[in-house]
């Protein structure tokens, strides 16, 4: 079972200044899933995210990617954005994907121009990403974290900021790579409503700790929606499926 | 392979903040600064141009004056080329879509290393170039190098045949380019630190003016009648600034590898220096 998650965390733990930002903290996410990161602000989903991409080193735990502990292994398989996609504003689209398609396996013009298809920004390929809206930044994001073609796909917050009609352009595409390109996708987010209508499963952390984790129509009781399941394990201090 | 696509990404960078035209720009002035420090110091005099030489001699005394004219011109373009090189990405947090990628930090950090290097090199043949053609215009092509008032100049020019004589300017540009590499080390070390292109630049500058005053103050130590000036002359040895004076040796040493102890410092200052930033930026977290 282990060796078949796409993602397994164990005993993650980060402390900065003696304070536990994230503590012991176990995920096991399921290989094709759309698995939604929940918790308030300052909860330790973005640390924990850097963890698992490896940007900072964690205090104690282990990272599993498709069942490798290696990072550079498991990093062949994942792509990610934390905290916003981030660009060269100053270059076009397609130079950015160049410049990020070097640092890894090659990729050709052609393919680069597949991915800005996919994101719908084909037609805006040679215009600077600084002329840019805030929704074709974060599909731009997004192609940037498909260039390695992950198996893995690791976004933080992405619809925040976005309009309704953004949102939606984001949502569709996510379920989209889950559907026609088989990737699990972890998605932070605190819209609890946007978790409800994408993911298949969820984990909870509150003060960086895991307070449920598992398929969401197993942890929603009958009648109750994801923001009242979230409210009373954040509340009563958790109910673990897993 | 996947080293030099590194590089080339470094590259686009660059080229898209356009600091490859400020480096273009600033190399021709550069060489253009140092044929008019030449000048100044009475270079066209009819005795320099009475004599014949060959075209080769003015690229010689051009590639002097370039290590003459530095750091004011060129290098502070430079300096502004490696804060941004070394600290953007992690500014920006372009850093954080790099790195997870399946890349090395070691790797990453090479490749910028590679590009100030090469950037630094091509600056200073420009520099040269520059310099070398512009001095046949202006002082004759039958000019005579050998009679510049300057010794590293004579030196330069002090030797026959064509092939020689590219040693020498091979020689002198490895040494320019040496002498920019403690500024693209002490540059990574600080971004590693500071995560800031601006900090980077301020610290730079603050790095190696500071290294030249206690370098300046060590050599005055030096001269006076003070038990401890011996003590202060060898220490004054071991500065960075010191180490960089590799163009005193054009004119007073008879062979190139008379240079090498210094050069050799300065390339080991360099690369300890560069060492270290990499140990900084291998642990840092990225934000």
């Amino acid at each position: 079972m282990t060796d078949t998650l796409a993602l397994e965390t164990r005993g993650l733990t980060k402390s900065y200044s003696g304070k536990a930002v994230v503590q012991d903290l176990d995920l096991q996410v399921s290989p094709g899933c759309i698995y939604g990161f929940l918790g308030p602000n300052g909860a330790g989903k973005t640390t924990t995210m850097r963890m698992i991409l490896g940007l900072i080193s964690r205090d104690s735990g282990s990272v599993r990617l498709f069942g490798d502990e290696d990072p550079m292994v498991g990093r062949r398989h994942l792509g990610g954005i934390v905290e916003g996609p981030r660009f060269y504003e100053y270059l076009s689209g397609m130079e950015n994907l160049r410049i990020l398609a070097s640092y890894g396996p090659e990729a050709s013009e052609a393919e680069l121009r597949d991915l800005l298809s996919l994101v719908k920004l084909a037609d805006r390929a040679d215009d600077r990403v600084k002329t840019y809206s805030l929704g074709m930044k974060q599909r731009l994001g997004v192609a940037q974290a498909l260039l390695s073609r992950p198996k893995l796909l690791l976004l933080d917050e992405p619809t925040n900021g976005l309009d309704p009609a953004g949102m939606k352009e984001v949502r569709e595409l996510i379920k989209s790579m889950q559907v026609e390109r088989g990737l699990t996708v972890f998605v932070s987010s605190h819209l609890l409503s946007e978790v409800e209508m994408l993911c298949d499963e969820v984990g909870i952390i509150q003060e960086g700790r895991k307070v449920a984790e598992g398929r969401v129509d197993e942890l929603i009781k009958p009648g109750e929606s994801l923001e009242d399941c979230f409210l009373r394990l954040t509340e009563s201090g958790g109910g673990q499926i897993r | 392979m996947r080293l030099l696509r590194m590089v080339r990404a470094e590259w686009r960078k660059v080229k898209g903040r356009g600091l490859v035209w400020a480096v273009l720009v600033f190399g021709l002035l550069h060489g253009v600064a140092a044929v008019g420090l030449l000048y100044a110091m009475g270079v066209a005099s009819e005795q320099v141009q009475e004599g014949s030489s060959e075209g080769l001699d003015w690229l010689l005394a051009a590639d002097v004056s370039v290590g003459l004219a530095s750091f004011p011109l060129n290098g502070l373009v430079l300096l502004i080329l490696f804060a941004i090189l070394w600290a953007e990405d992690l500014s920006i947090g372009t850093a954080a879509m790099i790195l997870v990628r399946p890349v090395r930090r070691v790797e990453v950090y090479v490749a910028k290393a590679l590009l100030g290097t090469g950037v630094a090199f091509g600056s200073i043949v420009l520099a040269m170039v520059t310099g070398g053609l512009l001095g046949m215009l202006v002082f004759g092509f039958d000019g005579d190098a050998t009679k510049f008032p300057i010794q590293a100049a004579q030196w330069m020019a002090d030797v026959d045949g064509g092939g020689a004589k590219l040693l020498r300017i091979a020689y002198g540009t490895v040494l320019a380019t040496a002498i920019m590499l403690p500024a693209l080390a002490l540059a990574a070390i600080i971004a590693s630190i500071t995560q800031s292109p601006l900090l980077t630049l301020a610290g730079s500058i603050l790095g190696l003016v500071g290294d030249a005053g206690i370098t300046a103050i060590l050599w005055a130590w030096a001269q006076t009648d003070l038990a401890s000036a011996e003590t202060a002359a060898s220490i004054r040895e071991w500065t960075m600034w010191s180490s960089r004076d590799l163009y005193s040796h054009h004119g007073t040493l008879t062979t190139l590898t008379d240079g090498l102890p210094d050069l050799a410092r300065t390339v080991g200052y360099s690369l300890g220096m560069l060492l270290l930033g990499l140990l900084i930026f291998q642990r840092r977290d990225i934000r």
